[in-house]
């Protein structure tokens, strides 16, 4: 068995012990195998001397319990990692940061404690997943939905918490922005409650995000100030229907005017649905005119690739597919405005899509590709990763996971033509083929440009795939860009391209963090915070 | 824990995907609170399966619980013949590309499991992209209930 670094194998078996006391022997896991499944299945740090591993975990089932383990971790100083269903994957998982952490397992607290269907929210703790959440709103027969992530069996509280996003429409995409309220237990073993929370028998707790004072949520998002155990989310009404349409348009410079209008859209709530960036001509199979373009200095100019899809017979350089929900009256009346809109851009071509009425049947549900667009959650993001990888194939090594090193940048038809040119250049330099790469709205006003990168079993390939990663961030930082989540093994680096002032932020992490978490006891390292006595040797 | 070598361990080539919620317990409240949470993983993730006798089997059933709330939304069944509608459940489809129509990419379907391979996967992942299951996904009661229904005889 590993001991947590710098506690004695003596206060570590104490210290096991008396969490045993607390949440029963069978919860606290500390058998080398029962361990090894809190390893991140897609670090891509796999098999090497610096993966990050736990040395136990310990699965609390109430705000109780985890009072009580808290107080036990600040008694032998045993440095503990929360998590909450354990299924970051591409992020770190349920591996700690620091490795010889304690995992402070969330799962078993996965109680739906409130639906409030005159209020339209959901209180949860950490332990319910997408998939738990949809299905007691379905078996209740509430007619809300949730916006899920790609992946559903995650958590709203730790995916919220992570500042992830999904695919219906604002605010309720935004998961950290479609919380209100949250329950935390500070390290000391104190429970808070933010907002209007912190009235004893409020009536407001997840209605209104503000209470008198600051607004304090934000800092236990992508932190370690303390340990969330309820959040309120916000739920959409069902909406009547769906209506989907897509818009072409034929050059490359399109993209400038093309976004101007979507951009103006969104900003005026007539596009409030994800959508995605997409290029007919970037994202044709790759060959030798298409590299040396790209290869270029300047990515190739406009004409160049303008002649490119030419010759290719590529149509389209730009396409997006918007999708309206609402009322089908209104829905169609924004789809015509929308065209109205686009007239402005030449060559705009548009399609009506389908439209759809809700709920959906089963038979309707197991017959379509899309259901994450309607609140449904899935795992099917998975199967680009079966069909041969989500960066191709590579050299023969099997895909073992993926990594997304994904930038935010403007949303803006110049700034998404310098990322591709800027990405293009950070892949074709590091020798690896660029995955993904489009351009989608998941936060309000930005795009998400995602850079996907295969883990595979092959050791000096996911050397490159870090190299990478890290340059990706670098070149984000050098023009102003930053990524809007990260897998733990890169939190200090990218942590320390956030250097304003001196790291002035990181200064202000630190102060929160002596303040809050005196003994570092609290998910060390996370985002690059760490406690007063690893900073010096850790960061 | 080395992949490869756990892989070559175990006795049969299952592979691929998994899934998800709710927490199995030995404490008895835990427990009531776990059965209610598994039922139907995903409406929209099809059953491969017709009833049998073996179902009267608590452990069995106990099993088919712990698919349906762990491993359907994965390895489910899907609408026949597309391969968009297979790739909705990924553990499916990779165990059909594996596969190549050899065998059942279904696990329900399959006749030559045990529950010391079934274990083995959970416990270690399948390899590729299905990651290992903690025990407070998937308790060892659960796991032996799962086990159990898989490898039942028919």
């Amino acid at each position: 068995m590993r001991t947590p670094p710098g506690v004695s194998e003596a206060d570590f078996a104490k210290a096991l012990q008396q969490f045993a006391g607390v949440v029963g022997s069978q919860w606290v896991i500390s058998r080398d195998e029962e361990v090894a499944t809190y390893k991140d299945a897609y670090s891509p740090l796999w098999g090497e001397s610096e993966e990050k591993v736990a040395s136990a975990a310990v699965a609390p089932d109430s705000v109780e319990q985890i009072q009580k383990v808290l107080a036990i971790a600040n008694r032998f100083a045993i440095p503990l990692y929360t998590v909450s269903t354990g299924r970051n994957l591409a992020y770190g998982g349920s591996s700690p940061v620091y490795s010889g952490s304690v995992v402070l397992d969330l799962k078993r607290m996965n109680r739906v404690l409130e639906v409030s269907e005159e209020y339209a929210y959901a209180l949860v703790e950490p332990g319910v997943s997408y998939f738990d959440l949809y299905r007691h709103l379905r078996d209740k027969g509430l007619r809300f939905w949730i916006d899920v992530p790609d992946p559903g069996w995650g958590s709203p509280v730790g995916n919220s918490l992570d500042h992830g996003a999904g695919r219906i429409p604002l605010p309720y995409r935004d998961h950290f922005d479609a919380h209100c309220g949250m329950e935390v237990v500070l390290a000391n073993g104190q429970v808070v409650r933010t907002g209007m929370g912190a009235i004893p028998g409020s009536k407001l707790w997840h209605q209104t995000k503000y209470g008198p004072g600051p607004l304090i949520d934000g800092i236990f998002s992508q932190s370690n100030f303390g340990v969330v155990t309820k959040m309120g989310f916000w739920l959409m009404p069902e909406p009547e229907g769906v209506l989907t349409g897509r818009i072409r348009v034929p050059h490359h410079d399109d993209v400038i005017p093309f976004i101007r209008v979507l951009s103006s859209l969104m900003y005026s709530n007539i596009v409030d649905c994800n959508f995605t960036i997409q290029s007919p001509v970037f994202g044709s199979p790759a060959n030798a005119e298409k590299e040396r373009l790209q290869a270029k200095s300047d990515g190739g100019t406009a004409q160049e690739w303008d002649r490119y899809a030419a010759a290719h017979g590529l149509a389209h350089f730009w396409e997006t597919e918007l999708r309206f929900y609402g009322p089908p009256k209104i829905n169609s009346a924004k789809w015509e405005y929308v065209k109205e809109r686009f007239a402005a851009v030449n060559g705009a071509q548009f399609e009506d899509g389908e439209t759809l009425r809700f709920p959906l049947t089963d038979e309707q549900i197991n017959a379509r590709t899309d259901v994450t667009f309607y609140g449904i959650p899935s795992l099917s993001v998975f199967s680009g990763m079966a069909a041969g990888g989500l960066t191709g194939t590579g050299a023969g090594a099997q895909t073992t996971g993926h990594l997304d090193a994904s930038p935010i940048v403007p949303i803006s038809g110049e700034a998404l033509l310098k990322a591709q040119r800027v990405f293009n250049k950070v892949f074709h330099d590091a020798g690896l083929p660029r995955g993904l790469g489009f351009a989608m709205n998941y936060h309000w006003r930005t795009f998400i440009m995602f850079q996907g990168l295969q883990i595979t079993n092959d050791k000096e390939h996911n050397a490159k795939v870090r190299a990478a990663y890290e340059r990706c961030a670098q070149a984000a930082a050098e023009n102003g860009w930053g990524i809007y989540r990260v897998h733990n093994a890169f939190h200090d680096k990218v942590m320390s391209l956030l250097s304003f002032n001196d790291h002035a932020l990181k200064g202000l992490h630190e102060t929160l963090k002596d303040a809050l978490d005196p003994n570092g006891i609290l998910s060390a390292g996370r985002y690059g915070i760490w406690p007063r006595h690893l900073r010096r040797s850790q960061s | 824990m080395n992949r490869a070598a756990s892989r070559v361990a175990l006795i049969l080539s299952v592979a691929a995907g998994t899934s998800v919620p709710g927490t199995a317990s030995a404490d008895p409240a835990a427990t009531a609170k776990s059965d209610s949470a598994v039922t139907a993983q995903s409406a929209w993730s099809l059953s491969a399966l017709k009833p049998d006798a073996s179902l009267k089997d608590p452990l069995v059933k106990r099993g088919k619980e712990v698919f349906d709330a762990r491993c359907r939304a994965c390895h489910g069944a899907y609408a026949k013949g597309d391969k968009a509608l297979a790739m909705q459940v990924p553990g499916t489809f990779a165990l059909q590309l594996r596969y190549k129509g050899q065998k059942t990419a279904l696990l329900e379907e399959r006749t030559d499991l045990t529950p010391e391979a079934v274990a083995a996967f959970v416990r270690h992942g399948g390899g590729g992209f299905m990651p290992a299951f903690r025990p407070t996904e998937v308790s060892d009661e659960d796991l032996k209930a799962l086990g159990a229904y898989l490898a039942r005889k028919r």
